[in-house]
């Protein structure tokens, strides 16, 4: 007997070229939107070889630039953390009136263009501003100075962290607290014993995302920088003047320092992913703003329970 | 139930817990969000009022300011669709295929969201440049990307991209294979079965995607200003104008700028939650 | 359409054979069932009928002409998933109408032809009324119904339904198992399911094909393959079943070390040889003369109209379980620790 009968195609699948053509076009499009830009980065930056790197990132107004960069993340991550710790304990541990309300406003940053989260400091502290004249009558600067570029970095930067947690913890549910209180343990100690190691990766993930935003946002910052040489430049915005400047290689020698940030921030994240749990799945990469209102949705609102379970 | 049963559970302010910290952690939460968030917005909409009707409208219809809304809205709507359909078939391609570097090619889709936007935007515009990698070929051809709308929208289909794959890809992951099988016993060609069943299923979350990456693409600033060229009518983009308004020390016409895309935007993000709301209860999945 | 399945192997990429040389013949108009544990390869032979999967070797003929080449698409037939797989973006009328509106024009029935043949079939699975629902919108048992009906307006040659009852709850899946019989009865389609509910196969197949590690063990109506079990693992998969090694000699057969024998007249060469014997062709006795066991009941549990009763056998290792129907007079008499005395009213021996 003829053992291998003409086959019919597999019913659900792709013949072979069609899948080899989608293969393609997907990794072209990926390689001239993604690779290319990242690679054409790191080659600028080392055009005029690694003194010239070296010389570029080592520049004093570089090195400032670094320094206030370093120290915008260092003041607005933490403060976000903690943000993001107390709305989702106060979210995923209790039932109140108004709680989509309150995680759409968390979300709400993430939907304004950051010029405009930019705009609305210079509108509050300007000098035609609500507080601007009262402030500058007590001599304190806010625009044009480092509070205010972390304020705008706070304010583009507030729901990251936040939103890895509500959904974590809301998964997690209250009963390993509730335990840990029965077993005699103050609110602080259940919190730090229990809690914490609970969420640990997902806290990380929030962190490493709300850093790398921090770090590198643009538009916000510029905004309300005033953009003075040594005092208020972020590295972001030293690249944008290097590059005004047409002095080219400079600007990508210290670009190519944030896109070494956003490599090790992408395999952290990818690391992470694994960690916290299905590593198989794209789920949990579904993340940032894309996901900050998707999961909301699954969040805030349950579907309605006229249905059967299916 | 009862009157009074009714009544209490409206004044209930939060279910009986046992766990502490509610009124901490919850006062905190709106005391820091009034701050960070809410007051400066509010200080938005106060200067949008203290402008007055026939003012504001004729600083927000200013024919630099109603062109540049368009290109930003024009050029994002283009780019969003280009991501709609290139970022479909990358998570398709995620998903149903395996193949040598797909787990790279999938952390690689974050890109994006991880590379600061100015970066972006000077790789883009050194890449797109008349001397650039892809702008020479492209200039031989007669083509010119940099400093015109398209490379606007280069540059939005690259902030894009992550918001149409991210969405899209567990939808498709979540897919029964079963349902695609049934299509077939019924006789369904396979691409019958892509248009009347994959599709279909695959629509709520890439209208999602699409109105996200829309969303980003009308307020994006950092990667687009290097590659459009910024000229006033042609390549100039609202959030740019904004800028240049405040540089310009006209603050109310930044602010008014400022209102109508954020009134834009608060627009499109209830689109996205209506849709998604419609898909939930139709199809029990968003 | 009747349905010829020729030494069929199949395996997956890394896994043992799902189906190993597998035969099996579906007459026209019956209602055959697919019975056997998880992974026995059931599901895996219907995929092969359906066209879903494609064999490594072997021949599948419909009405006697090839249909290995044929596609999905081509063969028509009606398949029913486990969990149904409704096409869940589309209201009931549309999952049934779907077959005939994906027709290639020539053959596709004109709209109000497809909306009429779609009410007819919701009126056959008793679900008019229910045309704009989603699938969500429906109970489980009504999702099994919408999916019968989309599989049935192909018209299609064979029916076949993979676990058909498996997702829904008992009470539901016992209304459901009558009412199919009565519409196979009503259609008169070529239907096969798959299950691994034996009490489900029994009562509603005209024929019951056991398959066991990707061969079929036996195929038979109902009652043949209960009371003339093919082989030892259908005799356990066909309800409780107790293995006793013997030594048989003359055609008597012996316990371990024992001198009366548990059987005899058995024709059987002699030697090692394992009998199978039901609960209830094991029957207490007074009679100790002729073969049979004595033991103590270790267990004594009261089911309706019976006694279930483990007994512990010298020379056997494990408990033999007998059930006593209340009809016997002597059951009063039988208490956890007493000495009884049983003999095997039916017994089974197969060759090794």
């Amino acid at each position: 007997m003829d053992s291998a009968p003409r086959h019919p195609p597999s019913p659900i699948g792709e013949p072979p070229l069609t899948r080899a053509l989608l293969i393609g076009t997907a990794l072209a499009f990926l390689g001239l939107f993604l690779l290319l830009p990242l690679v054409a980065v790191f080659i600028e930056a080392f055009r005029l070889g690694p003194g010239a790197w070296i010389a570029a990132i080592t520049e004093p107004d570089a090195l400032a630039a670094l320094r206030l960069t370093l120290l915008v993340a260092a003041i607005a991550v933490p403060l976000n953390v903690v943000f993001g710790v107390a709305a989702a304990w106060a979210i995923a541990k209790f039932e109140f009136p108004g709680k989509a309300v309150l995680i759409t406003l968390i979300d709400l940053p993430f939907s304004v263009s950051p010029v405009i989260s930019g705009l609305v400091y210079v509108l509050l502290f300007g000098g035609g501003g609500v507080l601007g004249p009262w402030l500058k009558a007590q001599g304190i600067e806010i625009l044009f100075a480092v509070p205010g570029i972390v304020l705008a970095t706070l304010f583009v930067t507030l729901p990251f962290v936040a939103r890895e947690l509500i959904p974590l913890m809301q998964d997690q549910g209250a009963s390993d607290e509730e335990a840990a209180l029965s077993l005699g343990a103050s609110g602080w100690h259940t919190f730090r014993t229990v809690t914490l190691p609970n969420i640990r990766w997902g806290l990380l993930y929030g962190v490493l995302l709300c850093n790398a935003r921090a770090m590198g946002e643009f538009g916000a910052v510029s905004v309300v920088s005033g953009h003075i040489r040594g005092l208020t430049n972020t590295v972001p915005l030293h690249v944008e003047i290097l590059y005004n400047e047409y002095n080219f290689p400079a600007a990508f020698a210290v670009a190519s320092l944030l896109a070494v940030l956003a490599l090790v921030t992408l395999v952290l994240k990818t690391a992470l992913e694994a960690r916290l749990g299905s590593g198989t799945t794209p789920s949990p990469s579904v993340r940032e703003h894309a996901t900050a209102w998707i999961s909301r949705s699954t969040t805030s609102a349950k579907p309605s329970t006229v249905m059967p379970p299916p | 139930m009862p009157p009074a049963a009714i009544a209490a559970r409206r004044w209930r302010v939060r279910a009986p817990s046992v766990l502490p910290g509610f009124g901490l952690t919850l006062g905190f939460t709106l005391t820091y969000l009034t701050l960070i968030v809410f007051v400066p917005l509010s200080g938005l909409a106060w200067h949008s009022a203290t402008l007055g009707w026939e003012n504001f409208w004729s600083l927000a219809l200013a024919p630099r300011t109603v062109q540049a809304l368009r290109i930003s809205f024009g050029t994002a709507l283009i780019a969003a669709i280009v991501n709609a359909i290139f970022g479909t078939l990358v998570a398709w391609v995620l998903v149903r295929y395996r193949f040598p570097g797909r787990r790279l090619l999938d952390a690689a889709v974050d890109l994006p969201f991880a590379l600061p936007t100015a970066v972006a935007g000077i790789a883009l515009a050194a890449l797109y440049a008349p001397n650039g990698w892809i702008g020479q070929p492209l200039a031989d051809l007669g083509l010119t990307v940099a400093y015109t709308p398209v490379g606007i929208v280069v540059a939005l289909v690259f902030v894009g991209l992550p918001f149409v794959v991210r969405t899209v890809q567990p939808v498709l992951q979540d897919l029964d294979r079963e349902v695609e099988e049934a299509a077939a016993t019924l006789g369904a060609s396979r691409a019958r079965t892509l248009r009347s069943v994959i599709l279909p299923a695959l629509a709520p979350a890439l209208l999602t995607g699409f109105a996200l990456a829309f969303a980003r693409g009308v307020g994006e600033y950092g990667s687009v200003i290097f590659i459009a060229g910024n000229i006033p009518f042609v390549s100039e983009i609202a959030p740019l104008l904004i800028v240049i308004r405040l540089e310009e020390f006209n603050t109310a016409a930044a602010t008014a700028i400022g209102a109508v895309m954020l009134m834009l935007s608060f627009g499109l993000l209830l689109l996205i939650n209506l849709i998604q709301g419609w898909s939930r209860r139709r199809f029990g999945h968003g | 359409m009747d349905i010829q399945v020729h030494d069929i192997r199949k395996a997956f990429d890394g896994h043992a054979a799902a189906l190993n040389g597998l035969s099996l013949s579906v007459t026209s108009g019956e209602l055959l069932a697919l019975l056997g544990p998880s992974g026995s390869g059931k599901t895996t032979l219907l995929r092969i009928i359906a066209g879903l999967e494609t064999p490594d070797s072997g021949r599948l003929l419909f009405n006697g002409t090839d249909a290995a080449h044929r596609s999905v698409q081509e063969r028509n037939v009606g398949f029913v998933f486990q969990h149904y797989a409704l096409f869940r973006h589309m209201t009931v009328a549309q999952n049934v109408g779907f077959g005939l509106a994906a027709r290639p024009r020539a053959r596709r029935p004109s709209r109000p032809e497809i909306r009429r043949r779609s009410e007819e079939l919701l009126a056959l699975v008793q679900l008019q009324g229910l045309e704009h629902r989603y699938p969500t919108q429906l109970s489980g048992g009504q999702r099994q119904r919408v999916a019968l009906a989309r599989a049935l307006a192909v018209e299609p040659t064979v029916l076949l339904l993979d676990e058909p009852f498996g997702a829904l709850d008992a009470k539901v899946r016992k209304d459901l198992r009558r009412w199919l019989r009565d519409l196979h009865d009503h259609t008169g389609h070529t239907t096969v399911f798959v299950t691994h509910d034996q009490e489900e196969a029994l009562e509603l197949s005209d024929r019951v094909a056991i398959i066991n590690a990707g061969r079929v063990e036996q195929v038979g109506r109902p009652s043949e393959v209960y009371l003339t079990p093919a082989s030892a693992f259908v005799c356990g998969f066909m309800g409780a079943c107790n293995g006793l090694p013997v030594q048989v000699r003359d055609g008597a057969a012996f316990l371990n070390g024992a001198t009366r024998p548990v059987a005899d007249g058995l024709r059987v060469a002699d030697g090692p040889t394992v009998m199978y014997a039901r609960p209830h062709d094991v029957a207490l006795t007074t009679d100790d003369t002729g073969p049979g066991l004595c033991g103590i009941a270790e267990a004594v549990r009261v089911a309706p109209g019976l006694l279930r009763v483990d007994m512990a056998v010298p020379g056997l290792d494990t408990r033999l379980e007998l059930d006593i129907p209340m009809s016997d007079a002597h059951w009063t008499a039988v208490r956890p620790g007493q000495p009884i005395q049983v003999r095997l009213t039916h017994c089974h021996v197969f060759p090794s």
